[in-house]
């Protein structure tokens, strides 16, 4: 019985020693580039991102900022890859003209889920594979409604096909 | 009903110490005069002296217990040349980061026998409080070292004695003595450690301006203590509890939540508190703040709950992956049901809406349990615990 509570004590704290709630992509001196939309983000600026409380979010230095290129203008953005969830967020929704009517501060312009594998690649490190949500996550917005990621709800009212691939590349920074 | 009792003496804790936030020196008093009485308890000549001293946030108790030097003969010790060997056992617990650090050292030569071990204040696996140690890798609490056989101490300290021998006689003698006088601190000194820290983590977190709604993004949060890391690092089960409350009614604060939660000892003490709460002991908030829920700890129950026509606020803590160095996220959703009409039949519609699963300025809702569960093959391998509150 004695050996048993030994046992139980040592697999309890084993197991709780995982047990930090977030798990929030921390590789340092990296810098991110994506197969589409030129995201480019780097350790840094996630970083901050992530440290940054909501209201101060869009007052930060602009070069804690991240970077997507949508029809050839490129924007501020930030990036959270936090607990296996991609998100990505414009800092200046109101600067896209054809997504106007989608743009919310509250409202991600990307969701998805995603997967992280380290890479034996001389080019780059880790390699994230990101499938973007499409129709099955609703987000609610600070008045009530409800809506999908911006990218998605333009794709739809568009008849564009919504592609949820993407690819985050990671390069180690020198 | 024993449970309800326990916690019903828990809020009465919490409650004196919100309302009179640093008991700090009244603890200090009585935590001595504890100890003191204590060791009268000792048969007379069990230990020579015992001092209880305190320096700020560190309390220092020294006990002395004297030896034939015949045991420490065959060591060759300069001290141990005269009759008798006095022996010093100080015991320093720490409010701060909630430890007890163990010295033991021959008195006339200030030899160590053993020097700055430390354990932490943590609950154990019969919800009592507890003071864990590591001893090479295999973690122990002090309640099982005192029901250790004469053999089974030797096997666990030896490695940790000053001197390059085996234990056997030696640690014997002197061990002993080591777990009697930490048996006799920890316990008036745990409820000291528990409302100093805590108190001053609410004092603190009261301060900063309290959400008015749901919690949706954790790392909003860095500025918020608990125990002795943060809301953001770790307060996703005190998140949790806050956005159910806030579901159900409840006025309560967030920094009245992790209160709770510190004081209930939901918290994981260990290791200065980073390694955020216990899933499994949710429901001690669940029972003080009188919500009424059932626990599940089968995927299948889960499931089975999850895609019935009962709707249900869950609480619900999984592995974030099913790799070794996945974490644990807990979040509260809001489940209901709703019927679409498609020709020719009504078709049954789940709705999970998610708070603080995805970290952001908005909730998320879901429409499957795959949904709610990452980087998974097998949701079951994920799951850990569930908690169903009927609406």
């Amino acid at each position: 019985m004695k050996k048993a509570c030994i046992f139980l004590s040592m697999f309890t704290v084993l197991f709780l020693s995982g047990c930090t709630n977030a798990k929030y992509q921390t590789m340092d001196n990296m810098t991110w580039e994506s197969d589409r939309f030129n995201i480019e983000a780097t350790s840094e600026q996630l970083l901050k991102q992530y440290e940054t409380p909501s209201d101060e979010m869009f007052n930060l230095d602009t070069k804690y900022y991240s970077s997507i290129e949508i029809n050839n203008n490129t924007y501020f953005c930030i990036i959270e890859l936090v607990n296996g969830y991609f998100t990505l967020y414009l800092v200046q929704p109101e600067l896209l003209v054809n997504y106007y009517e989608y743009s919310d501060p509250n409202i991600p312009f990307f969701i998805g889920e995603f997967s992280d594998e380290k890479i034996d690649n001389e080019d780059y490190q880790y390699k994230l594979i990101i499938e973007l949500d499409g129709s099955s996550t609703s987000v609610g917005t600070s008045d009530g409604g409800e809506s999908h990621s911006i990218y998605y709800e333009y794709c739809v009212d568009n008849g564009i096909d919504f592609d949820n691939s993407l690819v985050l590349y990671g390069y180690e920074s020198n | 009903m024993l449970f309800r009792a326990m916690f019903s003496g828990f809020i009465g804790i919490s409650i004196l110490a919100i309302y009179s936030l640093f008991p700090m020196a009244i603890e200090q008093v009585d935590a001595a005069a504890e100890v003191r009485a204590s060791s009268v308890a000792l048969s007379e000549n069990y230990f020579s002296d015992i001092v209880v001293n305190q320096e700020g946030n560190k309390y220092y108790t020294t006990a002395q217990k004297i030896f034939s030097s015949s045991i420490f003969n065959e060591y060759d010790l300069v001290s141990s040349t005269g009759d008798f060997i006095t022996i010093t056992y100080e015991v320093i617990v720490n409010s701060d980061d909630k430890s007890m650090t163990l010295n033991i050292y021959i008195e006339a030569t200030e030899e160590n026998i053993i020097e700055n071990f430390k354990g932490y204040y943590m609950t154990n696996y019969n919800d009592e409080m507890d003071v864990i140690f590591n001893f090479d890798g295999i973690y122990m609490f002090l309640s099982e070292l005192e029901d250790l056989t004469a053999i089974e101490q030797c096997s666990i300290w030896g490695n940790l004695l000053h001197f390059a021998i085996n234990a056997d006689l030696f640690a014997l003698s002197v061990i002993e003595p080591a777990i009697t006088i930490m048996s006799i601190i920890y316990n008036p000194f745990s409820t000291a450690i528990s409302q100093t820290t805590y108190g001053i983590n609410y004092a603190y977190n009261i301060l900063n301006t309290q959400p008015t709604s749901y919690v949706t993004k954790q790392s909003d949060f860095t500025n918020w203590k608990f125990g002795m890391s943060t809301l953001a690092y770790a307060g996703c089960e005190v998140i949790s509890g806050y956005n159910l409350s806030t579901a159900l009614g409840k006025n309560y604060s967030l920094a009245y939540v992790t209160y709770l939660y510190e004081a209930l000892g939901i918290e994981i003490g260990a290791a200065q508190g980073y390694f955020g709460s216990n899933p499994y002991q949710i429901s001690y908030f669940l029972i003080a703040a009188g919500i009424e829920y059932e626990k599940v700890i089968s995927y299948s129950d889960f499931y089975s709950k999850m895609t019935s026509t009962k709707d249900y606020y869950v609480i619900l803590s999984r592995w974030n992956g099913e790799e070794t160095d996945d974490m644990i996220h807990t979040f509260m959703l809001n489940k209901t049901h709703y019927y679409t009409y498609s020709y020719p039949y009504y078709v049954l519609k789940i709705r999970y809406r998610t708070y603080n699963m995805i970290y952001g300025s908005s909730y998320y809702d879901k429409y499957t349990i795959d949904d709610l569960f990452t980087n998974t093959t097998n949701n079951s391998n994920t799951f850990i615990v569930a908690y169903f509150i009927e609406k």
